[in-house]
């Protein structure tokens, strides 16, 4: 599992990539200097975020639709208690993400019921209680906050530092250890699994766990960069993960794909919106083309199935 | 056969106490007794009328997801495509567009738009969730070009009447929604097409290798669907008198927990519209009741997610595998 395969997904991650990259370069060439690709990286981090998230949770066979509501109640959380708390608040928020994921885990997992209606049920819950929190949009974040999540450490931009060292950590947790082994296997065949003596509840307790935390860590760098917490901002990143998911080739009926080919899917979302933004795209036609495009993209993905692709897999196999 | 003619007579009431479609019933009227209790008026004949009304467009909705979901599939667009049908029938007048034209062409619009979402799952092998998902933007966007930001046109005569009239006390939106519910029912449990239904949602590769047209019947379940939301749609204009965009946005969401809390898996092959129906006046209780409490919209999401998956614990826990 943990060996890096070149599949025929990277491939299409990858072309698909190379020229969203090749048209930006064309229309808006400033777009690559380095201040610009560190307020990019910024304002791509909670997507990633949310995606990688999700990743781990279709790949045991689920599905989290309360990650985007998760992640503006978090949101708000933190636009409400870093000011007054400061370094405790931080933790509190990091808390609450772990929390939520928890009381989903712990409601698929125990309660035996289907993930895509129980956080769908959930999303419902997380959003009444960021409305709860904050009616309307508000809040605001300290300084060092600020600087904590969007500046610069001896001119190494903290976002990169913060992404590398979560997709550190979650390379080693999800393919160096038996929690990572055991979530594919339950994503690929839960019934053989629990005849080996895997636990699917405990599982996929630490795995929306795992995906709350991650989205928590979203929210942060959301706060950080609006500096201010919003109640409805949430939801539009749920759909949006699980198209970044999806984009990087992993199934959605759970135990194939890689948390790499994610971040290539969230990579070309984001592009796309720059790409529409420096067009000087009416916003009339935004939601339009970005659903349109989606579906191309993910039409692309038939490239896949013609017979070139297929011989380079049986070579493989 | 003797044996299992046996346990049927002998656990009868067992058996039908644990029926999904029993428990969803009883929930809802748990729930009304409830409501009757707290909120004086509650329980009169004129405020279940006005609920029943109010179900109408949810229940319509979810009658196509209902198609949908028990073949295995899901369809995220149909908010998106109620608003749509919404819009355009009162945007056809400002085209000079006699009822009728108006009403035949927005039903097209909303059978296109299923058309495209069965075909793309089918041959383009996009997943349900994201290309239902994703065409729910673009009909948003199609929507907002149409209007330019702000719908105009008014909505034609006999709509108003379908969605508004009463007759007596009785809505007159109970007899089209009655319509719909039989032909919905037929097509489920009285046609080869429903049983395709089944047999696809209970899995798929069987159904393919039993000979079942799975790409044919997967079409036109979204196409159903699709149909569906522009029937609701169009009503919804009929009721409210004036089009908005996004009036349709939250049927989404709203008719999936319908159709689950119906009693339906979210897997597929089970389920049916007497279940949904349910489903859809529990939601509106809820909705009603809160409103007449005065309890702010944050608690209302709570109240409806806690609501979810309260009765799914009660009935809709799969079984342990060891």
């Amino acid at each position: 599992m943990s060996k890096w395969k070149w599949q025929s997904t990277t491939w299409v991650v990858v072309l698909i990539n190379a020229g969203l990259i090749a048209l930006l370069a064309v229309i808006y060439p400033a777009f690559f200097g380095y201040n610009n690709l560190v307020t990019f990286a910024v304002d791509a981090a909670p997507l990633a975020m949310v995606a990688l998230g999700q990743t781990l949770v279709i790949l045991t066979g689920g599905i989290d639709l309360s990650l985007g509501p998760l992640l503006g109640l978090v949101n708000v959380i933190a636009a409400s208690l870093l000011m007054p708390l400061n370094a405790l608040g931080l933790v509190l928020c990091l808390m609450s993400g772990l929390l939520a994921g928890f009381i989903t885990g712990v409601i698929i997992g125990f309660g035996r019921l289907q993930p895509i209606i129980v956080t769908l049920a959930m999303s419902s819950v997380w959003s009444g209680l960021a409305l709860l929190i904050m009616p309307q949009p508000g809040g605001a974040a300290p300084q060092w906050f600020i600087l904590l999540t969007t500046g610069f450490f001896a001119s190494i931009p903290m976002i990169m530092v913060i992404l590398v060292i979560t997709s550190l950590l979650l390379w080693y947790g999800f393919y160096k250890t038996r929690y990572g082994a055991h979530a594919l296997a339950i994503g690929a065949n839960e019934r053989g699994a629990i005849y080996s003596g895997v636990s699917p509840a405990r599982i996929r307790v630490l795995t929306y766990s795992i995906a709350g935390g991650l989205t928590g860590i979203g929210a942060l760098i959301l706060t950080g960069s609006a500096a201010s917490g919003d109640p409805t901002i949430g939801p539009a990143y749920t759909l949006t993960s699980i198209a970044a998911v999806v984009l990087g080739g992993t199934q959605l009926s759970g135990g194939k794909g890689s948390i790499w080919h994610t971040l290539g899917g969230v990579l070309i979302l984001e592009l796309l919106t720059q790409l529409i933004f420096y067009l000087g795209i009416s916003s009339y036609y935004q939601n339009l083309i970005e659903g349109i495009v989606l579906i191309v993209a993910l039409g692309i993905g038939i490239v896949k199935t013609l017979p070139i692709f297929k011989m380079e897999k049986r070579v493989a196999e | 056969m003797t044996r299992y003619s046996l346990r049927k007579n002998v656990d009868l009431f067992g058996v039908w106490m644990k029926r999904p479609i029993f428990m969803v019933y009883a929930a809802m009227l748990v729930l009304f007794a409830l409501f009757a209790v707290v909120i004086p008026g509650y329980g009169s004949l004129n405020n279940v009328m006005n609920i029943i009304r109010l179900s109408a467009f949810l229940g319509i909705v979810a009658g196509g997801q209902t198609l949908v979901i028990v073949s295995g599939g899901i369809d995220l667009s149909v908010g998106a495509i109620v608003s749509f049908a919404d819009v355009l029938v009162a945007q056809l007048a400002v085209l000079h567009a006699d009822a009728t034209t108006a009403i035949i062409v927005t039903l097209a619009a909303g059978m296109l738009m299923g058309l495209v979402n069965g075909m793309a799952i089918v041959w383009l092998k996009i997943s349900p969730l994201i290309m239902t998902f994703a065409l729910g933007f673009v009909i948003d966007g199609i929507a907002l070009i149409i209007t330019a930001g702000s719908p105009a046109g008014n909505v034609p005569q006999v709509l108003t009447t379908l969605g508004s009239g009463s007759f007596g006390i009785v809505p007159i939106i109970l007899i089209p929604w009655a319509l719909y519910g039989i032909l919905i029912s037929l097509i489920m449990h009285r046609t080869t097409f429903g049983r395709y239904l089944y047999a696809m949602g209970q899995s798929r590769s069987v159904a393919r290798m039993a000979g079942v047209p799975h790409q044919f019947v997967t079409i036109g379940v979204y196409v159903l669907s699709g149909l569906s939301a522009t029937f609701a749609g169009m009503l919804l204009a009929g009721f409210s008198g004036v089009a908005y965009l996004g009036i349709g946005t939250p049927y989404t969401l709203e008719s999936v927990a319908g159709v689950v809390i119906g009693g339906a898996s979210i897997l597929g092959g089970t389920g049916n519209y007497l279940g949904t129906i349910a489903g859809t006046l529990i939601f509106t209780m809820i909705q009603g009741g809160m409103t007449v409490l005065n309890i702010p919209q944050a608690g209302r999401y709570l109240v409806e997610g806690a609501v979810i998956i309260l009765l799914l614990l009660a009935y809709g826990r799969a079984r342990k595998i060891v």
